[in-house]
């Protein structure tokens, strides 16, 4: 077994290092002058996903110290392996993990990642609580519509037909999937680690019947709103499990309650107001039309897409009032929700639209019309709301640090944060 | 932010058991400054082959150590045209080595003296044996006498 201090000076596992190298002179600032291999070619390629500043650093570091690994585990093929060769998978994986790591998972990461990082957190959360906030909403609505207490359960002008006979046992589980959401937020926001995991393992089932939910449309044409709500999900999941592998729990300030208060506050308003219409009882399509007090109330749709539109919107007002003197990351949040928001909102339109134009325009003319602007007014709102939130976050960002890593600074990073 | 930071994550790492690929990464450098690759050769010979770290990970580890301020830049050399950078010890990484080993060891202690009031099974018995011919001769030791 060779000892640490021959390994360290070259001469035990790599014997073209010259006694002069063995002695340790130092000198840095001259330039390679062997042609690169093959293998070296390759391994720089797979080094590209890390950041560019980092590569900057330690890129030709860590290009030496893979092939001196190469070297020293196939010696008698080495050169073969410096032509033919590429880095295996373990390495590859190695790359990608620090890659993840550097980007998403350092504590003493750059400024500009770290925002990043937080931003994908503070919105990772706001979803989870939204979607339990809808979950919750709609729960004494789901138990009142399996009980066979009509009233309470409103779809809006376009409603579900409810079939009736036989059908999968999953048909009758997967109307319940919605409960999933509930403890999520909770979890993501527990110390335990094992807990946060249960909130992925929670969100990853959630999506799943989502996608199973949406089994039947993919036999006729692919809504876009489903595929809007799957890649909406999964990336809440991404998001969950960047909270769930950090070392620990996202911590939620107690100086940005009363923002969410209001936020959550005007989606049970909107909840509210739909309650209130579905009292009425000239429902959408009916003989009769509609009162004409209920055609304000129809912006409200019952939808969670447009609660949330909502939700963003008055998420932008208190912003603007506050003169966005708010966090960027804060800031960096928002305009991803609104984005969100927006497209969702966008996709739902593109969905309906054709079932709008074949509704009879005897019953429900002027609902209907009330109805698209209600969506529209909604989408220009979150539209607007994105478009500010980005402009200023951008320049934020741009004045933020540029990125930069030092070979062992990250010491140097965390005593200057 | 720098209080959140330090409040998060500085304190509970400093704090938190170290990872088993750290702490064969801080025996290695606990002799001698050392350089990537001999770093890798050291911990694969320190585990006897059961630990060997891909080099993503060695970087990994390596910024984790430089952020706690368990280890710092030695020198840098050219080597064949290619950079080698030599990393040591700081006196915090000594103290988190020197913690976790008695850690460690009184985790050994403590199973050692469990595993003695239980009946020899004969996977146990070999494993003694293996062990007796190794250098943690400690169960074996406590498996004889009992």
């Amino acid at each position: 077994m060779t000892t640490a201090a021959d390994k360290n000076s070259g001469t035990a596992k790599a014997p073209s290092t010259t006694p002069s190298d063995a002695a340790g002179t130092a000198n840095t600032d001259e330039p390679p002058s062997i042609e690169p291999s093959p293998l070296e070619l390759k391994y720089r390629r797979r080094l590209r996903i890390l950041p560019k500043a980092y590569r900057a650093v330690r890129e030709d570091e860590m290009v030496a110290t893979f092939l001196d690994s190469a070297r020293d585990a196939d010696p008698d093929d080495f050169d073969l392996k410096l032509k033919f060769g590429s880095p295996g998978w373990v390495e590859a994986r190695s790359v990608v993990a620090l890659a993840l790591q550097l980007r998403w998972a350092d504590p003493h990461a750059p400024e500009r990642y770290q925002v990043r990082v937080g931003a994908l957190r503070l919105a990772t959360i706001a979803c989870l609580a939204a979607f339990a906030l809808f979950a919750l909403i709609n729960l004494p609505a789901q138990v009142a519509f399996e009980l066979g207490w009509p009233p309470v359960r409103y779809d809006g002008p376009v409603g579900t037909p409810i079939s009736t006979g036989p059908a999968p046992w999953y048909v009758y589980v997967l109307p319940w999937a919605f409960v999933l959401w509930i403890p999520t937020p909770l979890l993501a926001l527990a110390k335990s680690r094992r807990l946060r995991l249960g909130a992925v393992v929670l969100v990853a089932l959630a999506l799943l019947t989502t996608i199973l939910n949406a089994y039947p449309n993919f036999t006729s044409p692919l809504r876009l709103g489903t595929i809007a709500e799957v890649l909406l999900e999964a990336a809440i999941l991404l998001g969950t499990v960047t909270i769930a592998l950090s070392r620990a729990a996202p911590v939620v300030r107690w100086r940005g309650r009363w923002v969410i208060g209001i936020s959550l506050g005007a989606v049970v308003l909107n909840a509210a107001l739909v309650f209130a219409i579905s009292a009425n009882p000239e429902p959408p399509g009916a003989d009769q039309p509609p009162e004409w007090w209920t055609y304000p109330f129809s912006i409200f749709t019952s939808d969670e897409i447009a609660m949330w539109c909502w939700a963003v919107a008055v998420a932008g007002a208190i912003l603007w009032l506050r003169r966005w003197a708010v966090h960027t990351t804060t800031l960096l949040a928002l305009t991803w929700l609104a984005i969100a928001a927006a497209a969702m909102r966008a996709s739902y339109l593109v969905d309906y639209f054709p079932i709008f134009s074949t509704i009879s325009p005897q019953s429900a003319d002027a609902l209907m019309v009330s109805y698209q602007v209600g969506m529209l007014i909604q989408l220009g709102l979150v539209v607007a709301v994105a478009a500010i939130a980005a402009a200023f976050t951008a320049r934020r960002i741009h004045q933020l640090p540029a990125v930069a890593y030092g070979a062992a600074s990250a010491a140097d990073r965390a005593n200057s944060q | 932010m720098a209080s959140y930071i330090v409040t998060r994550y500085i304190r509970r790492m400093t704090t938190s058991p170290v990872s088993e690929q750290a702490f064969f990464v801080l025996s290695a450098l606990a002799v001698t400054p050392l350089h990537g690759y001999a770093i890798l050769s050291e911990v694969a010979d320190l585990s006897e082959g059961r630990l060997r770290l891909a080099v993503g990970t060695l970087y990994g580890i390596l910024d984790r150590l430089a952020s706690d301020g368990s280890i710092e830049l030695d020198r840098e050399e050219i080597v064949d045209s290619r950079l080698r950078r030599y990393y040591r010890l700081t006196n915090a990484g000594q103290n988190t080595l020197t913690r976790e080993t008695a850690r460690q060891a009184a985790n050994a202690r403590m199973a050692t003296a469990r595993l003695a009031a239980v009946p020899i099974t004969p996977y146990m018995s070999s494993l003694c044996h293996a062990l007796s011919h190794t250098r943690s001769p400690s169960l074996a030791t406590a498996r004889n006498s009992s």
